[in-house]
Formats: C-alpha cells, sequence, structure tokens
C-alpha cells in the first residue's frame, strides 16, 4: 500500500510550490521551501496533512520574507546599489514576456490585504473552504465574501498594471 | 423574492455549498435571468482569477523522487540522534571532572570551604559515583556512565562551572597526594587482581541480626531523627536494625568514596556499634569511637515511649571501612 503522505506528495507537490513561489519569488527557493515542508510532515506525521502542509509552507514563506527582506538591507548597504529581485534567463522572447506577466501578477498581488491574498491563493492552492477558514481565522462563511473581493480586486489590480505598461511601452517607441 | 447574494455564488461556484443548499439555488436561478447573469459574471472573474495566477508560477517544477524524502528524513533523525549521544557523553565527561574536583579540594584541605560544604549538601545518588573515575574511560565500571542521565551529575556536582576543573581533577590521580585511592586494601589482596566490582563487594560491612533496608531519601524524609554520614560523598545504602527494647535503632548509613572505596558510619548503643566493629573482617583496625552522648538528640523522643528510657544508654558514632584511620578520622569531621 502506498504512503498516504507519498500519495499526498505526488498530487500536492506542484501546488505547494506555487502556492511558495507567489510568496517567494524564487522558483528554485520555492522548491527547497516545499522539500522542507513534505521532511517535516514525514517527521510529524500530521493528522490533516494537506491543510497542515500548507500551513508550514505559510509560516516558511514569512520566516523567508523576513529574512529575504534583512539579506536585502545587507547587500543594498554592502554594494550600496539596488539588487535584482530575480535572475532574467537570456534566452529569447518568451522568457521576456513570461517575466512580464509575473511582473503584472506579482505587482497585482501586492495589492490585496494580506487576508484577501492568503485565502486566494490558498483557494487556488486548492484547498476546501473550511481548510481556507481553519488556517485563516475566518468563519466557514466569511471565505466566500473574502473571495469574492479578492478575486475583484485581483483583477482590477491586474488590468490597471496592463493599462499602465500599454503606456510605457508607447511612451518609449 | 430574494436573490442570490454575490458571495454564496461564489461559494456555489467553488462547490462549496451543501448539496441541499444547492438545490436551492439552482431552483432559483432557473426562474430568476439577473441572478442567472450574475452567476455567468462570477464565473468569468473565477476564471479570469485562475488564468492571472497561472503566470505566477516557476516555468518547471521539478519533484524530487519521493525516496529522496525519505532518505533526508533518516539521515535527519540518525544525525540528531548522534548530536544527543555526543551531548549526553559530554555531558558526563563534565560531571566526572565535577566530582573529581570536588574531592580533591576535600583530600586537599582539612576543612572544607564554607561554599563547598553548601555545594555538597545534597546527596549524590549512587549511579553518579559511576563517573567517578574520568580519566580512566578503559575501565569496565565506566561504560554504564552513559546510560545514565546527564542531568543527575550535572546537577549534584556544580563545580566544573568555576573553569578549572581539568587541573584540579588532575592531581587526585598524582601518586604523591593523599588521596583516598591510594590506601592499601588489607582485606582484599592486591589492588590490580582485583575489580572495581571485586573490592567493592569485599568491602561490603558484615551486618550479622535482621536489618532493613531503608532508602536515603525516605531516611530523610519519615524519619525524624538524625541519621549520621559522612557529607559529599554519595550514599549506597542506609541499614537499620531495631533494637530489640523497642530503643533508638542502630543505623548504617554505606557510602561511596571516588575510588570506590566503601565506608560505613555506623550509630548506636554504645555496646552495640561495638560488637558490630569487632565483626568487620580487615577494617576493624580503623575504627573511630566518639561517644554522642552530649550530642545525640534525646533518643525514644520521637515515638513516644519514655518507658523504655534508652536515654542512659551511651551512644556512640563511628565510621568503619578499609581506609587508614587517618582518613577516617578526617571523614570523621564531615559527619553530620
Amino acid at each position: 500500500m502506498r504512503d498516504e503522505l507519498e500519495t499526498l506528495y505526488l498530487t500536492t507537490y506542484a501546488s505547494v510550490v506555487r502556492f511558495l513561489y507567489r510568496k517567494v519569488w524564487d522558483a528554485d527557493r520555492a522548491e527547497d521551501l516545499a522539500q522542507e515542508v513534505f521532511v517535516r510532515a514525514m517527521r510529524h506525521r500530521p493528522e490533516k496533512p494537506r491543510a497542515w502542509v500548507f500551513a508550514v509552507a505559510a509560516n516558511l514563506a514569512r520566516d523567508e520574507a523576513r529574512s529575504a527582506i534583512r539579506r536585502r538591507k545587507h547587500l543594498t548597504l554592502l554594494t550600496n546599489e539596488p539588487t535584482q529581485r530575480h535572475q532574467v534567463e537570456p534566452d529569447g522572447e518568451d522568457n521576456v514576456e513570461h517575466d512580464e506577466k509575473m511582473e503584472k501578477v506579482r505587482a497585482a498581488l501586492a495589492e490585496l490585504t494580506q487576508r484577501d491574498r492568503d485565502v486566494l491563493l490558498l483557494w487556488d492552492a486548492g484547498l476546501s473552504y473550511p481548510e481556507i477558514a481553519e488556517q485563516s481565522g475566518l468563519a466557514v462563511g466569511a471565505v466566500g465574501t473574502t473571495l469574492a473581493r479578492a478575486r475583484k480586486r485581483l483583477i482590477e489590480a491586474h488590468d490597471r498594471m496592463e493599462l499602465e505598461l500599454k503606456r510605457n511601452h508607447a511612451a518609449h517607441s | 423574492m430574494r436573490h442570490i447574494p454575490a458571495d454564496e455564488l461564489h461559494a456555489y461556484l467553488d462547490q462549496a455549498l451543501s448539496r441541499s443548499q444547492c438545490v436551492e439555488i439552482e431552483h432559483h436561478l432557473a426562474s430568476c435571468p439577473a441572478c442567472r447573469a450574475e452567476r455567468d459574471g462570477i464565473a468569468a472573474l473565477r476564471d479570469r482569477t485562475t488564468a492571472i495566477l497561472v503566470a505566477a508560477a516557476p516555468r518547471k517544477i521539478r519533484p524530487r523522487p519521493f525516496t529522496h524524502l525519505s532518505a533526508t528524513v533518516a539521515e535527519q533523525r540518525s544525525r540528531r540522534n548522534r548530536a544527543l549521544r555526543s551531548a549526553a557523553w559530554a555531558a558526563s565527561v563534565v560531571g566526572a571532572l565535577g566530582l573529581g574536583w570536588a574531592l580533591h579540594q576535600w583530600s586537599a584541605g582539612a576543612e572544607p570551604s564554607g561554599s563547598q560544604a553548601a555545594a555538597s549538601g545534597q546527596p549524590l545518588l549512587a549511579p553518579a559515583l559511576l563517573a567517578a573515575t574520568p580519566s580512566r574511560p578503559d575501565q569496565p565500571a565506566a561504560a554504564p556512565r552513559r546510560e545514565q542521565p546527564p542531568v543527575l551529575t550535572a546537577g549534584t556536582t556544580p563545580a566544573p562551572a568555576r573553569g578549572e576543573t581539568p587541573e584540579a581533577a588532575e592531581p587526585h590521580f598524582e601518586p604523591d597526594t593523599p588521596a583516598p585511592r591510594l590506601v592499601a586494601l588489607p582485606a582484599a589482596g592486591p589492588a590490580d587482581t582485583v575489580g572495581f566490582g571485586g573490592a567493592r563487594a569485599a568491602q561490603q560491612p558484615v551486618l550479622p541480626g535482621v536489618w532493613r533496608t531503608v532508602a536515603w531519601d525516605k531516611t530523610q524524609a519519615e524519619r525524624e531523627q538524625w541519621v549520621p554520614r559522612v557529607e559529599g560523598v554519595p550514599v549506597v545504602g542506609v541499614k537499620m536494625r531495631e533494637a530489640p527494647q523497642g530503643g533508638r535503632p542502630l543505623t548504617v548509613v554505606m557510602q561511596q568514596l571516588a575510588n570506590g572505596e566503601m565506608i560505613s558510619t555506623v550509630e548506636g548503643p554504645a555496646t552495640e556499634v561495638a560488637a558490630l566493629l569487632s565483626q568487620q573482617p580487615g577494617q576493624s583496625a580503623s575504627a573511630e569511637l566518639q561517644d554522642m552522648q552530649a550530642t545525640a538528640p534525646a533518643p525514644g523522643s520521637t515515638d513516644g515511649r519514655p518507658g523504655t528510657a534508652p536515654g542512659s544508654v551511651p551512644r556512640t558514632l563511628a565510621i568503619f571501612g578499609s581506609a587508614p584511620s587517618d582518613s577516617l578520622k578526617a571523614l570523621m569531621l564531615r559527619v553530620r
């Protein structure tokens, strides 16, 4: 019989990586943290593994964000120049377009409140309303309301970013 | 007719409602074009959100095989176990050095300093003894040290905190210091032919008659009477023989010095103590007698039987063991 955690790993690993990526914005780091999450799950054998995995992922991402801020401050002090947020691989139009899209989403997500963003990302990761409620501290009935608001705001912010980008492109050309 | 609120439609599309709630909503939608339009708008919003978020993902996700995870967990576990084992080992070594330091302090001067007396006021329990041979880990007696809880030695020997431990412990094993380890064992034969356990067995006091074994803690807690012992030396056992007429019993407190030698502090009616001392083979020569009549608490006062009037019986305190009499005299100074 296949281990329950192994099944969870196979079915949710990608979701956990995406969830983490949208918090740390670094693909390698997201995969490392996802590995760490599942290693911890194997050690602890939680009762509700799926919800547990995302709760731990959220905590790790929060710690990561804090240390990233410290690191960036440190680097800025050392080099006295702004640090690159992520590395752009030097190959083709595709990547440029991909990165542009990503930047828009990133900026749009940043405009949401912490709670709206968390609920939206948990929902996108496949968690149920009760699971989202437990992790975010909301009542189950309030998850729908929060999601309704978060979706609307994300789309509004995203459209605004797109418009700004178009204006910028027009100004450059 | 009530229209369906937007958040309920979100929950409906997210399949977060009960079956009966869904039926209710579907029933309403069938007859309400406004809510149908609202539902379609929310469905589009929902799809758009998903489409936006899809862009925010790593281009490739490469899950490592599950076996890699299991291996990582197993490796972390064994690393932690190793760390725990070496921590326990380090703690027992520190404890042993501390004990050596305390003993050296004691053997160096006749009067122990006030702080040391306070520090050693708590009797050490038997497992701590095994830590008393710090520089000889090859001895068979050193093996059980691994298993003993490190808290025990660390907690009862505060000496290592003072920072002079290694130097202080060392002289204890030099041949020209008057350490008790160097005392000849008259009854036990050549020291190198007798193992640690063997020497200890040979030093067990000979106790004729009916003796009760009493736990040291109990002696302290339940018997209000005074049970003398050498302070700062671990208590291995307490034996007690009731007096025939219900007077104060004869007590023997067995303690073990750091070098493994056993000493026994006996207290009771003078005649019985003398009789007991005469029955110790190879150890009798070093008995030290002291008249206790003046200092001992009034016998019989705790058990409320004044009729036995044991107050008239002279009481004696003695230490016997295989150590020479001058060592025992020094130990007598530390009887409390």
